[in-house]
């Protein structure tokens, strides 16, 4: 369930100031995908998000979703069906989580086990365990966690559009690229219409499908996928913008589900000296990677290790320290190469299998690849029909 | 006769006296909350009519009690009606001054939300903003309630009702013989409604105070 949003001649003026906060703005979104406003503070991309709920009036202009003009209808009405995220949650203090989240069902009249199962299906929906936190005030949760129920009260009555305002602008950077990710897994399985506004670019280019740049007064310097912003910028401002460092910011565009990834040889914890010896090794330091019971990647393990542990496979050698998954970015990816001595990481999958490993080579081959199809793209592309981050990444 | 002596066979008048303050200084106070938080409600988001209010009600308190009930009597003669309207003139300043800090204290991020999701100006008044300015509210009606406690006790001046009855006289004859105990009594009295009430406020802080916003006891 999703709409299209279409903004047309957007302005707003506020009395006594001289140039409008947002100046003719017309932008058009496209069910199911996720639209990200960026642009330096004061830039009136927050205005221009608040128009769309009605939070502020605008003076002039029309905002359509799924072709109905909502400039007209009644603004209360309006809210309740588009889902609204703020900064620092804006979590009611005085009622529990489950009170949070139940609001606008309750509002729309839902029916009292109709909200009750709604809400333990939105805590699970956003990783929280309905029976520890159903209960519990927002000031006994972390800021991670009051975020994660921002999110979950936005979604409860499963609105078309979510309006997300620096959901994460108050997190700590771990935390936030954690949310980031589960934004991205849950749009994948919800595939609302999300506009988001941020001044982080970083965080635009990780979630965005596409990204609005705007300068001031809300004016779009440019509006296009994360790719053709970063490889083709339209101009100097947005070049300034986006700033050095655009192939480093590429890295975050693509996660090592979509690249090919090495091999290494793999022996198990349980297998016999014999077939531990007989398998090549591989990588600078001849090595091979010993796998557990459950084919999680255990130790790194030399001829010589072996030779000192009296055979035994399963003491020697050394042990595997960070791995990455495959949903991490390639800039996850390069952190991780870069801090690991011998300049390789095991690569795990959803229950932290082995998948394979990556290194300089790895990561090397896939930029250069990415980039040329990026020039590829921006040479000769048509401008619509391009899938969406979430269909792209479940081919993949 | 002890003092003890005199409660004993004046405990009659002493419990109906003592029945009147309370009641006195309750209805009243029901009265000054409703006012002071309907004032507070009708000035708090703009701001010179909330200091407006909060400036003419502190006024109102500099007024010493005496000289007002004095005032009031040839306006509306003696008895109750100059009592309440003085008690509830009294009782409004913390009142309202409490509901306006409070209600200009909620954080403005919250209220965005609250339109944000949709609730209604009402609801969001009632939801929100009010539960969330309760605690400073309750506060002021406690601060007020005390005040009355002792203000009540003037209203005798008026031929009101309660304690301040035996204050005054007492007061009237002072060098007899239970003069002494009259104001002793009338006195002791109010300290111990005052007291009395203070720990029913404590109470219906516990009973009314979401869990979520009350302070941590340590």
């Amino acid at each position: 369930m999703s709409a299209r949003i279409e903004l047309e001649n957007l302005s707003k003026r506020y009395p006594g100031s001289q140039s409008p906060a947002v100046d003719d703005v017309s932008m058009e979104i496209r069910p199911g995908e996720t639209v990200v406003l960026v642009g330096p503070s004061g830039c009136g991309k927050s205005t221009t998000l608040r128009m769309i709920n009605r939070l502020i009036e605008p003076s002039s202009g029309r905002i359509r979703i799924d072709g109905e003009d909502v400039t007209r209808i009644d603004p209360v009405r309006l809210r309740r069906e588009v889902g609204y995220a703020i900064q620092s949650s804006g979590l009611f203090p005085h009622m529990t989580v489950a009170e949070n989240i139940a609001l606008v069902p309750r509002m729309l009249g839902w029916s009292r086990a109709r909200v009750r199962e709604r809400v333990e299906e939105m805590l699970v929906l956003v990783g929280l365990d309905p029976g520890e936190f159903h209960g519990r005030y927002p000031r006994r949760l972390s800021g991670g966690q009051q975020q994660r129920v921002g999110v979950a009260r936005a979604l409860a009555a499963d609105p078309p559009v979510l309006l997300m305002d620096e959901p994460f602008g108050a997190v700590d950077p771990i935390t936030r690229d954690h949310l980031q990710d589960e934004l991205v897994r849950l749009q994948r399985e919800l595939r609302k219409t999300i506009v988001f506004v941020t001044h982080d670019l970083d965080e635009a280019i990780r979630l965005g499908d596409r990204i609005a740049v705007l300068r001031e007064r809300s004016r779009i310097a440019q509006f296009d996928t994360p790719e053709a912003i970063l490889t083709g910028p339209a101009d100097d401002f947005v070049s300034g913008f986006v700033g050095a460092g655009a192939a480093l910011k590429r890295l975050n565009l693509t996660r090592l589900r979509d690249v090919r990834i090495g091999a290494f040889p793999t022996v198990s914890v349980d297998d016999p000296r014999r077939t531990v010896l007989g398998r090549p090794a591989d990588g600078p330091h001849g090595e091979l990677l010993v796998l557990d019971r459950h084919r999680r990647p255990r130790t790194w393990l030399r001829r010589g290790d072996l030779a000192r542990a009296e055979g035994f496979p399963a003491r020697a050698g050394r042990a595997v320290r960070g791995t990455v998954t495959r949903d991490a970015t390639l800039r996850d990816a390069l952190e991780a190469v870069l801090l690991d001595p011998a300049g390789r990481v095991a690569v795990t999958g959803r229950r932290g299998e082995y998948a394979g490993i990556v290194d300089m080579g790895t990561l090397m081959a896939a930029v250069h690849g990415m980039l040329e199809a990026d020039r590829a793209a921006a040479a000769g592309r048509p401008r619509e029909g391009r899938p969406h981050r979430a269909e792209r990444e479940r081919g993949a | 006769m002890g003092f003890w002596e005199y409660v004993a066979a004046r405990h009659q008048q002493l419990l109906t006296d003592a029945l009147q303050h309370v009641g006195a200084v309750f209805q009243c106070m029901v009265i000054a909350t409703a006012l002071g938080v309907a004032i507070a409600l009708a000035t708090y988001r703009s701001g010179w009519a909330g200091d407006l209010a909060v400036a003419c009600t502190s006024t109102a308190l500099t007024v010493p009690s005496l000289a007002l009930i004095g005032l009031l009597i040839p306006v509306v003669g003696l008895g109750v009606p100059p009592t309440v309207i003085a008690l509830v003139l009294y009782g409004l300043l913390p009142v309202v001054r409490n509901a306006i800090v409070g209600l200009r204290g909620v954080d403005p991020a919250l209220v965005d939300a609250a339109r944000g999701i949709g609730m209604s100006p009402a609801a969001r008044l009632v939801r929100v903003e009010l539960p969330l300015a309760w605690p400073p509210i309750l506060t002021g009606i406690r601060v007020s309630t005390q005040m009355l406690m002792g203000i009540a006790a003037i209203a005798a001046y008026a031929s009101g009702p309660g304690l301040g009855n035996e204050i005054f006289r007492g007061i009237a004859s002072l060098g007899s013989a239970n003069a002494l105990n009259q104001v002793l009594a009338g006195t002791l009295g109010i300290v111990l409604l005052a007291l009395a009430f203070d720990a029913a406020y404590v109470l219906l802080g516990r009973l009314t105070i979401p869990r979520g916003i009350r302070e941590r006891a340590h």
